[in-house]
Order: C-alpha cells, then sequence, then structure tokens
C-alpha cells in the first residue's frame, strides 16, 4: 500500500468525528447542527472504509455505503423540521405585520 | 522511497489539511450558507482518502451523492429558510459550551491514544487485497448475497424518511387558507 | 451468478406485517374518501401489530434453538421473538389509545403508517445478529419516531421536540456507528457471534468500541447521564407517542444491549458490568430526584421512566440467566403499565384541553372513579407494590443483582424505590384532591369524555399489570426459555 499506513487514516477519522461532535454540542443553529451531525458520520465512514482496506474484506465499505444513505435520511427528516419551524416563525411575523396594519 | 510513494504522501497530506481545516469551518462558520459549503469540502477530500484506500465505488458516491444531490438539498432549505435560524434550548450555554469543548478535546485526545497504541501492534500491515478490491461489481455481490437484507432495509428507511420530508416539509391546504381546523 | 441467500419468511414475519400495515395505511391515506380515513388507516395499523403479535408467538414456538439466518443478517430466536411480542403488545395498546387523540383528524393516514413502522423497525433491531442491521433497524425505528414526535402541529412544542429528538438522536447513532467501526477494525467481522474471540481481550480498539456502542446504548435507553432529552421530548411529543417510547423503545434498548454484550463482549464482562451499574445508580439518583420537583405529569413521568432504565440496568449488571429473565419478565408489566398511565393522561389532557399537571388532577378520580383506581393500579406497580407485575419484576431484578455479588446495589435500589414513593403517591393523593372552587369549573360540569377504545386500552393494560403478578409462571417460563438463549 502506497501512501501513509492506517493509523493516520483513523487519526483523521477520529478528528473529524470529535470537531462535528464539539459543534452538535456548541452551535445553536440547527442548520449548524445538522452539518456537525453529518461530520459525525463522515469522521466514522473514514474509519469505517479504513479499516476495510486494513482487513481486505469489503463490510467496512458496504457499512459506509449504509451510513450514507442512513445521513440522507436523518438531513431529509431534520430539513423537514427546519422548515417547519422556519414557516412557524414566519406565519407569526406576518401575523404580526397585519395586525400591526389595522 | 519511490517517486509515485512521495506523490501518494503529497496527495493525503493536501487532502488531510483539506478534510481537518473544512471540518474546523463547518463548525465554526457563522452563516450556515458557508458551513454547507466548507462541508462539500470536507465531503471531496474524503473522497480522495477513499480513492487511496482502494474503495473507488464509495468515493464515487460520496462525490456524486452526498456532496451532489444531498448538500444542494441542504442549499435549497438555507436559502429559503435564511442562515440565521434560531431555537430555544432548555440549559444555560455558557457551562454547556466549556462542557463541549473539554468532552470533544478529551474524546479526541483518548483516540488518539488508543490509534497510537493500536498501531504499536499490527496497524502498519494490511491485507493483500485483489484488483477488484472496491469496485462496483464487487461492492454489488456483497450487497446481494451477504448483507441483501440491509440493502433491502436500507429502501425501508428512505422510505420511512420521505414520508417524514413530506408531512413535515409540505403546507397543508387549511392551514394556507388561514385557520388550523 | 450471484448466489442469493435463502430467506427465513417466519424470522421476518412480524417485522413484515408492521411493513404491510405502513403501507396500507398509507394507501388509505390517499384512497379512502376522508371521513372513513381514520377508521381504515387505525385498522390496518392494529391489524398489522396483532399479525405481528400472532407471527412473533409463531416463531417462538418454532424457535427451540437460535441460529442466524438470511446470511446471519438476524437471529432466529425465542428471545427475538418475545422482544418481539413486548414491542407488538405495546404497539397495540398504543394504537387503540392513538385513535381518539385529537389532534388525529388530520394527516391521519401517515400516523398509523408512521407508528406501524416505528414497531417494525424495533422487532428487526431486536433480531439483528450483525452491527450493519442493528444499526439499520436502530435508524427505522429512530426516524419514524423523529417523525411522529413532530406531528402535533397544535403545539408549538412538538416540532421543537421532534428536532431535539433527531440531534440527540443521531448524535447517539453517530456515537453508535463508530464504536461499531472500531469493533470491525478491531475484529474484521460485523457478525455479533463472531466478533467474540476475534481479538485478545484486552484489545485497546475493542474496548474504545464497547465503550462507544454502551453509550449509544444508553442514550437510546434514556439512562443518565445521557438523559437530557427525555423530559423535553416526552412532554413535546403527542401523549401517546410519549408512552409508546416509554414502553417499547427502552424495551428493545435494554434488550439489544444485553444481547450485544453477552453475545460479543463475553470476555470483557468485567467492564460492561461495572459500566451498567454506574449508569444504574446515576439514572436512579437523577431520575427519582428530579421526578420529585417536577408538577407537569408527562415530566414526572419522564424522569420516573429515567428512573427505571436504571432499575432495568440491574439486569444488565447481573449478566446472568436469572438477570434476563428478570429484565424480560419485568418490561411485560413495565411495557403495560407505561402505556396505561400514557393514556390516562391524554384522556384528562382531552377533557381539559391543556397538558396535565399534579394541579389540575384534583378530583380526577372521583370524577371518573374507574380511570382513577387504574391510575392506582398503574402508580403502585411503578412503585413495586405487591399485587401488581411491577412487584415481582423488582423482586427478580433484586435478587439477580444480590446473587452476582452486587449488594451495595441493592441498598441503592431500595433507597430509590422508597424516594419514588413519594412522586407516585403524589400523583395517587392529587386525583383525591377536590378541585378549587372557580378553577376548572367547566370541566367538572360536563360529562365525562367517553372514548372507548381509550377505555378498552386502559382496561387491558390493567389486566396485565395486575393479571402479570397472578400469572407469574407461566409468563417466568417463557421468560425462561428466551432467556436460556443467550449465552450467560
Amino acid at each position: 500500500m502506497l501512501g501513509p499506513a492506517i493509523a493516520w487514516y483513523l487519526v483523521v477519522g477520529s478528528a473529524i468525528f470529535a470537531i462535528g461532535a464539539a459543534g452538535v454540542m456548541l452551535r445553536r443553529n440547527p442548520l449548524i447542527m445538522l452539518l456537525s451531525l453529518e461530520l459525525m458520520l463522515n469522521g466514522a465512514n473514514l474509519v469505517l472504509i479504513a479499516f476495510a482496506r486494513r482487513h481486505g474484506s469489503l463490510d467496512g465499505q458496504v457499512f459506509a455505503l449504509a451510513v450514507m444513505a442512513v445521513a440522507a435520511a436523518e438531513v431529509v427528516v431534520g430539513l423537514g423540521l427546519v422548515v417547519a419551524m422556519a414557516r412557524r416563525k414566519i406565519e407569526i411575523d406576518v401575523d404580526l405585520l397585519s395586525r400591526l396594519r389595522k | 522511497m519511490s517517486a509515485g510513494n512521495i506523490l501518494v504522501w503529497i496527495v493525503w497530506f493536501t487532502a488531510a489539511a483539506g478534510c481537518i481545516g473544512s471540518a474546523l469551518a463547518v463548525v465554526a462558520l457563522r452563516n450556515a450558507l458557508f458551513s454547507a459549503l466548507a462541508l462539500i469540502g470536507n465531503l471531496v477530500s474524503l473522497a480522495v482518502f477513499y480513492l487511496l484506500l482502494s474503495a473507488e465505488f464509495v468515493a464515487a458516491a460520496q462525490v456524486l451523492i452526498y456532496a451532489g444531490a444531498v448538500m444542494v438539498m441542504f442549499l435549497f432549505v438555507i436559502a429559503y429558510v435564511g442562515w440565521d435560524l434560531d431555537i430555544a434550548w432548555t440549559g444555560g450555554p455558557s457551562w454547556q459550551t466549556l462542557g463541549g469543548i473539554v468532552a470533544a478535546a478529551a474524546l479526541l485526545a483518548e483516540l488518539v491514544v488508543v490509534i497510537v497504541l493500536g498501531a504499536a501492534n499490527d496497524l502498519k500491515h494490511s491485507n493483500k487485497i485483489a484488483v477488484d478490491f472496491g469496485d462496483p461489481a464487487s461492492i454489488g455481490r456483497v450487497f446481494l448475497s451477504n448483507h441483501l437484507l440491509a440493502f433491502e432495509v436500507i429502501s425501508i428507511v428512505l422510505l420511512v424518511a420521505a414520508i417524514g420530508g413530506v408531512i413535515l416539509g409540505a403546507q397543508r391546504r387549511r392551514e394556507r387558507s388561514g385557520g388550523i381546523r | 451468478m450471484i448466489r442469493t441467500p435463502a430467506i427465513d419468511w417466519l424470522t421476518l414475519a412480524p417485522s413484515l406485517a408492521l411493513l404491510a400495515a405502513t403501507i396500507a395505511s398509507l394507501m388509505a391515506a390517499v384512497l379512502v374518501p376522508e371521513r372513513r380515513r381514520r377508521n381504515v388507516s387505525w385498522f390496518f395499523c392494529l391489524a398489522g401489530y396483532a399479525g405481528a403479535f400472532a407471527a412473533a408467538a409463531i416463531l417462538f414456538d418454532r424457535s427451540p434453538h437460535s441460529r442466524g439466518v438470511i446470511a446471519n443478517a438476524l437471529f432466529r430466536d425465542r428471545y427475538g421473538a418475545l422482544a418481539a411480542m413486548i414491542v407488538a403488545g405495546v404497539g397495540l395498546l398504543t394504537t387503540l389509545v392513538y385513535y381518539g387523540e385529537r389532534s388525529t383528524v388530520d394527516r391521519v393516514g401517515e400516523r398509523f403508517a408512521l407508528l406501524a413502522s416505528a414497531g417494525g423497525g424495533m422487532i428487526l433491531f431486536a433480531q439483528s445478529a450483525n452491527l450493519l442491521t442493528l444499526f439499520l433497524g436502530l435508524e427505522w425505528l429512530s426516524i419514524s419516531l423523529y417523525v411522529l414526535c413532530a406531528l402535533e402541529r397544535e403545539r408549538p412544542e412538538a416540532i421543537e421536540a421532534g428536532f431535539k429528538y433527531l440531534i440527540v438522536g443521531g448524535f447517539s447513532s453517530a456515537i453508535l456507528v463508530f464504536g461499531a467501526a472500531f469493533v470491525y477494525g478491531a475484529t474484521g467481522t460485523l457478525n455479533l457471534a463472531q466478533i467474540a474471540g476475534k481479538a485478545p481481550s484486552g484489545d485497546l480498539f475493542l474496548i474504545t468500541g464497547l465503550a462507544m456502542i454502551l453509550v449509544g446504548f444508553a442514550f437510546k435507553a434514556s439512562a443518565a447521564p445521557f438523559h437530557t432529552w427525555t423530559p423535553d421530548v416526552y412532554q413535546g411529543a403527542a401523549t401517546p407517542v410519549s408512552g409508546f417510547m416509554a414502553g417499547a423503545t427502552k424495551a428493545v434498548a435494554l434488550l439489544v444491549a444485553l444481547r450485544v454484550l453477552s453475545v460479543s463482549f463475553s470476555a470483557q464482562e468485567h467492564l460492561w458490568t461495572s459500566a451498567a451499574a454506574a449508569l444504574a445508580v446515576t439514572s436512579l439518583v437523577v431520575g427519582n430526584l428530579a421526578a420529585l420537583a417536577q408538577r407537569d405529569l408527562k415530566r414526572m413521568l419522564a424522569y420516573s421512566s429515567i428512573s427505571h432504565a436504571g432499575f432495568l440496568l440491574f439486569a444488565i449488571t447481573a449478566a446472568s440467566s436469572l438477570g434476563t429473565r428478570a429484565l424480560l419478565y419485568y418490561l411485560i408489566p413495565y411495557g403495560a403499565a407505561s402505556v396505561g398511565v400514557f393514556a390516562l393522561a391524554a384522556l384528562h389532557e382531552r377533557e381539559l384541553g391543556e397538558p396535565a399537571t399534579l394541579d389540575n388532577l384534583a378530583g380526577f378520580g372521583w370524577r371518573r372513579p374507574l380511570s382513577g383506581i387504574a391510575l392506582w393500579i398503574f402508580m403502585l406497580s411503578f412503585a413495586g407494590f405487591p399485587l401488581t407485575g411491577g412487584f415481582v419484576g423488582k423482586v427478580y431484578l433484586f435478587a439477580a443483582a444480590y446473587r452476582s455479588g452486587w449488594t451495595w446495589l441493592l441498598i441503592v435500589g431500595a433507597v430509590a424505590t422508597l424516594v419514588s414513593l413519594g412522586y407516585y403517591l403524589a400523583v395517587v393523593r392529587a386525583i383525591y384532591m377536590r378541585p378549587e372552587p372557580g378553577e376548572k369549573a367547566a370541566a367538572k360540569e360536563e360529562p365525562p369524555l367517553l372514548d372507548r377504545m381509550l377505555s378498552t386500552a386502559v382496561f387491558a393494560a390493567v389486566i396485565v399489570t395486575v393479571g402479570s403478578f397472578f400469572a407469574v409462571q407461566p409468563l417466568i417460563d417463557l421468560a425462561k426459555h428466551a432467556a436460556s438463549q443467550l449465552p450467560l
């Protein structure tokens, strides 16, 4: 295998995971929380694929693809919720505006 | 060290810098739009790693589906709702901030120690792999044999998410004409 | 030519029944005229849960030996079948309660579809035999529940509750995947049965993976200190859904945790039993103390469910066949009582049109004597009084912990039980208080709401809660058959 050994990839994967975890815990913008969640899953994916290479088995890659699909599913629901929250806020703003006009 | 190996190392460090830098940008930027763009950068640099690890199909899927389709959805929603959405969470943020940083740093430190210690054993070696390791045909074969059930369940998870997205995102007719119920 | 694995349809039957119910309810939402839509989707959901229960019972009968099926993706065994029966039973009761939920007039088809779908995911999760199926089953059930939580459009906090649940749930799933990746790295396999013995017992990757998987499960079972989402989500979600989460989600999370730990990590037993003991003590302390301070009924029940996670973790701490039996037994009356008590809370909310609190419960016992008695029974079962299944369950759990040498845990458990009396009996006292004059006079004058479905569900829950005390032997036998298939 050319280039660095597996351990190097693991360190990068763990770093991405930890940065994502910090983002979920620290940020209060729902969109950025969702993006940080994606980061965590990506860190896990890199670790899975690195280990798949180490063992020479495809199970890890298949798991990574499943994680990708699940991440997409979570994003769909999460964005649906974000839109619903934002719409409520817009409705309230519009209500306020029309009441002020009267 | 051969010339090819040096080239791989250079590519590796570029990708690693891109990965970590863009990950930090996702978390640190104020504007969610830029965060989303940074995540696309992160996904593409990860795809480089996947190629180096002979996961060609996963790398292609990552770029086409994840960085392409999923992130476009993100950008659309950000354009729709605006980037400065905030929600109220219970609990004071100040000690939570500190706790979050400490927890994440401790986690990272622990993982690095584990990996370095683990690397002392046998992580430097990796198994010999076949030529077709990680190409679409071999992945497809695994999905239809050993992981057939997982393959089917993924479609169910996506179905449920689609139902959820439609219910949550769609506007009701009655709601639009004013008044709930 | 690709050789696809042989499909064992009977093992899949319980989750397939619920998947079929999901699709049928969803179709009903489109094809059936609006005024009959609720009945039709509701019926499909109910039929799905009934079918899943029947299929799980047949599966239980026909699986005397544990084995992996469908290329070792699922276990076909009595442990998984009994877990499926518990989920289907709780789901059946929840469906009955959910019928009359006032906000169910809107988007009924999708609601019942998601309720059925969550059950299907839980059953697959409980049967999973490799880390990939486990993860996908978990996501199937979680995503259904995220949406189900957010569906209460009338209440502004529902969407936020759904979002919080999604973030915390996604966070815990990511931790679980990360842990699974390290376990895979240490052993080179995703198969639960093959993980054991593939790596030296002190392997750092394996232990890191184990710790992260444990944290993931603790989030799902809402064990302290990973419980912070629970009160908000239980309060924000529709009341019957909260009951479903308390009764079924916690049950499968603990059952699967016990299976993964005992099957894959038997060499690390000393580590995870200590971790489970620590989680149990924290949950008991946090859950009980916080519950004492609550006035909102649903928040109080959320903290009570956290403290129950502590009690149920005794079974994992014990790591014995007796502990497994105790867990399987206790989940039966606990699930019934959870659905029952949330059903009564839903009834009260429907009458009042506002969240149930200990203050506005006053007079509930006089206005509705039978429901009052039912609430009594559920509270006493939670507290572990004789004549209810909660008593036997707690005795079994304590005995299991004692047998495995966790004497100090028993003392903590006993103190926690005493403290818990404080808030359980507060509910019982509250419903027999005279309402303050002038306050809620309207609710008093109106004739009590009659909801036959909900009454049936509460009645059935009372039967199970009390019946499990008198029918201990057959239930314990069931649990024994199931528990004997775990390598403990």
